[in-house]
């Protein structure tokens, strides 16, 4: 018999024809909670929390295989906040690891395309959580940004297909100085600008 | 043009080579930028070589790397706009070797930036050929840490040079280190042999007794490589048209292909006696002896003998005119590098090498023939070593040994597989082509070893060519060689005697003060480990002061007596070396250092007294009487 629980609560639940998958139940119940602007934060399937479990392929399982479900949500003004908070660490993270491909590539480090890939990566994460703050931000009527991050968008492409370019084409220099005197300004000036607070 | 001028100026001054290179260069040039920080740069091939931004913020990275690793040489690869040159000396790394090997950069670089200031420096110095760089490098203190340095642009768009820079310096630098530890296992071997051969030096001219026998005479040196295999034979053709000298280990293959050389050159510190023949052949030929050669070898039974003295070691140099004297031959560390030189001494004319492979052959390191019986040679390219297995003609087990394995370009200009001392030698050969060459010395270098390494400034061709083309004349060979020698000097007998009777009284008075020594630096040692550091103790270390200038003072007399000391020498050397790098390591440490130099030097002294005492015996029989018996001549 599959139990529910939401926030503790344990839900009246029915799987009629045992063929719902775990992302129904789930878009089932936040449908339900969005009045109260609030989201499903955490997800326990009999007794494990799953990490990253959003976009997950666990999610299309059918519910009746597992037992025991407990679900944690959050408001969204919660949700926002944690996203801010984490954004603000991939810009510190990267802003770090601009820092040290900068140096790896003058100094002809081996190790400057694995760090050059955790810049890509951080930028990319970047963008995406701010894309998501922001669109959360104005479906929810929240004042998340102080400017539209979306300006930013584009510079930081066209910053990161300069510096694939140069990577590609083995320009070392020209990557440290996309690096040191483009994409890094930038992503100061994003946090400079951006936040209302700092985490 | 100011900036140019300026530049040029200083080169012509510290490299002139370069400077003329400059003048005579009408290619391109890189086009100067100007980064966003109005500093220089430059693209070259499409790829930019330095920050568009700020070239000395990036050389400030660069350097902090470099002075991160400590090292007391860099070796830069590649000048770019000499910004990185100056970060490293304004961070107090103001030894710095530049390689720049672009002329196109180098032409455009000199033009725009000035350097002047840079490149002023003492231990700043900028080349755009690799021989005049390894010659550099070969001058630096084995004992000194290198690093080589190139920015990732400079390995890219010039990756073959940088690798031929990379093996070139560690080569050399390897040798540097290989020919300390040789010395330093050798000297005292060496100095030992000199005293023991002064019994039979009188019978043995020195070599410059032929000096300018054979104007325009070709000379064939034959050396032991593999390759000796494949044209052994046509030697046979070149005798009596050509001087033939052999390296010791050539000796016994060329007599296998019937070819008795002319002579053969020796000079190793120890007896070599399985590569005589004991028979005719030997009584046909002439050595030529080093006057450090291990006393057997003077012992052989040949047509005759000569001597020649080594310029690296002070008490031959010293000795060498009393013994009638003046040449000291340039050497690379074996006897073909000493034949080369002789036979330019010689007069000889063009100078030919066969068998001098520098590398290792397909089977083995030597030619058939000779003391190898066989061999197997197993070359590690992964990690970088050769080991040999050998049956050497006079063990009864195989002999076995491991080396790096370095690279030199072979003939093909493809690498070979070397090792440290012939690559030594490899070196020695290209610099003595390229002085020559700077001289406009007119004498034709030909290597015509059919196999092995490239050495540049020669001319490779095969031995046949060099038949067909230069040996056409008769050569009254051993008509020279005895018109030469009745004119030789005649040695200074007495000179000689009063000479070494000088530095055997010297060795007393030396003994005596490093015991004196001795004796106040363990009463010193004594008193630190039960009192501590006390007033009295410098007191004591005044009068080991006041000693050590006496006992300096007396070795002046002696000065071949530091060679022989050279094993501890160069341990005191690294001891300071390491006490300098790590901070004071107490006092405690540096008194044993001190007591363990001067018992070294006493026990050198002790050893010596008699080994001199039998030289002047052996003088004593030449000099004429009325001179051996005073010491009023000036010691030597």
């Amino acid at each position: 018999m599959t139990e529910v629980y939401l926030d503790g609560v344990r839900l009246e639940f029915e799987d009629s024809g045992s063929g719902s998958t775990i992302k129904e139940l789930i878009e089932t119940i936040e449908n339900d909670l969005s009045g109260l602007r609030r989201f499903v934060m955490e997800l326990w399937i009999d007794g494990e929390m799953l990490q990253e479990w959003r976009g997950s392929r666990v999610l299309n399982r059918p519910i009746s295989i597992y037992s025991d479900y407990k679900l944690k949500t959050a408001s969204m003004e919660e949700v926002a906040l944690e996203g801010l908070d984490l954004v603000q660490e991939y810009m510190k993270v990267t802003r770090e690891n601009i820092d040290a491909c900068v140096n790896d590539l003058r100094v002809g480090n081996g190790r400057a395309d694995a760090v050059m890939s955790s810049v890509f990566d951080g930028f990319v994460e970047i963008v995406k959580t701010i894309d998501a703050l922001a669109r959360g931000g104005e479906r929810y009527r929240m004042d998340l940004f102080r400017e539209n991050p979306a300006a930013y968008f584009n510079p930081v492409i066209r910053g990161l297909e300069e510096l694939r370019e140069a990577s590609d084409g083995g320009d070392s220099i020209t990557a440290a100085d996309i690096l040191e005197y483009e994409l890094k300004p930038l992503l100061e000036e994003m946090e400079g600008n951006l936040f209302h607070y700092y985490a | 043009m100011q900036i140019l001028k300026a530049n040029h100026d200083l080169l012509s001054a510290k490299n002139r080579a370069l400077a003329n290179a400059l003048n005579a260069y009408s290619g391109a040039s890189v086009a100067i930028e100007a980064a966003k920080n109005g500093q220089p740069t430059f693209r070259h091939g499409g790829r930019l070589f330095q920050s568009a931004y700020s070239p000395e913020k990036e050389a400030a990275s660069q350097t902090a790397e470099i002075a991160a690793k400590k090292p007391d040489w860099v070796l830069l690869f590649g000048l770019g706009c000499g910004q990185l040159v100056k970060a490293l000396n304004d961070a107090g790394m103001d030894k710095v070797l530049v390689y720049e090997p672009s002329m196109e950069v180098l032409s455009g670089v000199l033009a725009s930036v000035d350097l002047s200031g840079v490149l002023s420096r003492e231990n700043v110095a900028l080349y755009s050929d690799l021989t005049s760089l390894i010659s550099k490098v070969r001058e630096i203190d084995g004992f000194d840490t290198l690093l080589g340095y190139a920015t990732t642009p400079y390995k890219l768009g010039f990756s073959q040079e940088f690798a031929e820079f990379n093996t070139r310096v560690n080569n050399a630098h390897t040798t540097n280190r290989v020919c300390i530890r040789t010395d330093i296992e050798s000297r005292e071997n060496w100095i030992e042999n000199y005293f023991a051969n002064i019994e039979r030096l009188p019978d043995c001219p020195p070599i410059d007794s032929l000096r300018g026998a054979f104007k325009g005479v070709p000379m064939i040196i034959a050396g032991a490589g593999p390759s000796l295999q494949k044209n052994a034979h046509l030697l046979r053709e070149a005798k009596g048209k050509a001087v033939i000298v052999a390296a010791i280990t050539a000796y016994k293959p060329l007599l296998k292909h019937g070819v008795v050389p002319d002579f053969v050159i020796a000079s190793e510190k120890v007896d070599l006696p399985e590569y005589f023949t004991y028979g005719e052949d030997d009584l046909k030929t002439r050595l030529i002896l080093a006057e450090v050669a291990n006393p057997g070898m003077f012992e052989r039974k040949v047509r005759e003998k000569f001597v020649f003295f080594n310029p690296f070691i002070t008490l031959s140099r010293s000795q060498a005119p009393l013994w009638g004297s003046s040449y000291f031959p340039s050497t690379g560390g074996s006897v073909t590098t000493a034949a080369f030189d002789i036979g330019l001494m010689f007069g000889c004319d063009p100078m030919v090498l066969v068998g001098q492979d520098l590398c290792f052959g397909e089977n083995g390191t030597h030619v058939p023939g000779g003391v190898y019986i066989a061999q197997d040679v197993k070359i590690d390219r992964e990690k970088g070593s050769v080991s040999i297995e050998e049956d050497y003609v006079t063990l009864k087990e195989r002999a076995k040994s491991s080396f790096d394995l370095l690279w030199l370009k072979g003939l093909d200009r493809r690498p070979v597989p070397s090792k440290f001392d012939w690559v030594t030698f490899h070196q020695w050969f290209e610099n003595y082509a390229a002085a020559l060459k700077n001289e406009g010395s007119s004498v034709r270098l030909i290597n015509a070893t059919e196999g092995g390494a490239w050495i540049e400034g020669m001319e490779h061709t095969t031995l046949a060519q060099v038949l067909e083309r230069h040996l056409k004349n008769e050569v009254p060979i051993d008509f020279l060689v005895s018109e030469a020698v009745a004119r030789r000097p005649v040695a200074d007998f007495a000179g000689l005697l009063e000479s070494v009777a000088g530095m055997q009284m010297s060795l007393k008075e030396l003994k005596l003060a490093a015991d004196a020594i001795t004796r106040e630096v363990s009463r010193l040692k004594k008193e630190l480990s039960k009192e501590g550091v006390h007033s009295g103790a410098a007191r004591r270390i005044e009068r080991v002061k006041r000693l050590e200038d006496v006992l300096f003072r007396t070795a002046e007399r002696s000065p071949f007596i530091w060679e022989t000391l050279m094993a501890s020498i160069c341990e005191l050397k690294e001891y300071l070396r390491a006490e300098a790098a790590s901070g004071t390591q107490g006092i405690e440490d540096d008194v044993e250092a001190i007591l363990k130099a001067y018992a070294s030097l006493s026990k050198a002294c002790a050893k010596f007294y008699p080994v001199l005492g039998r030289a002047k015996a052996s003088l004593e029989a030449h000099a004429p009487r009325s001179e051996s018996a005073g010491t009023t001549r000036k010691a030597v």
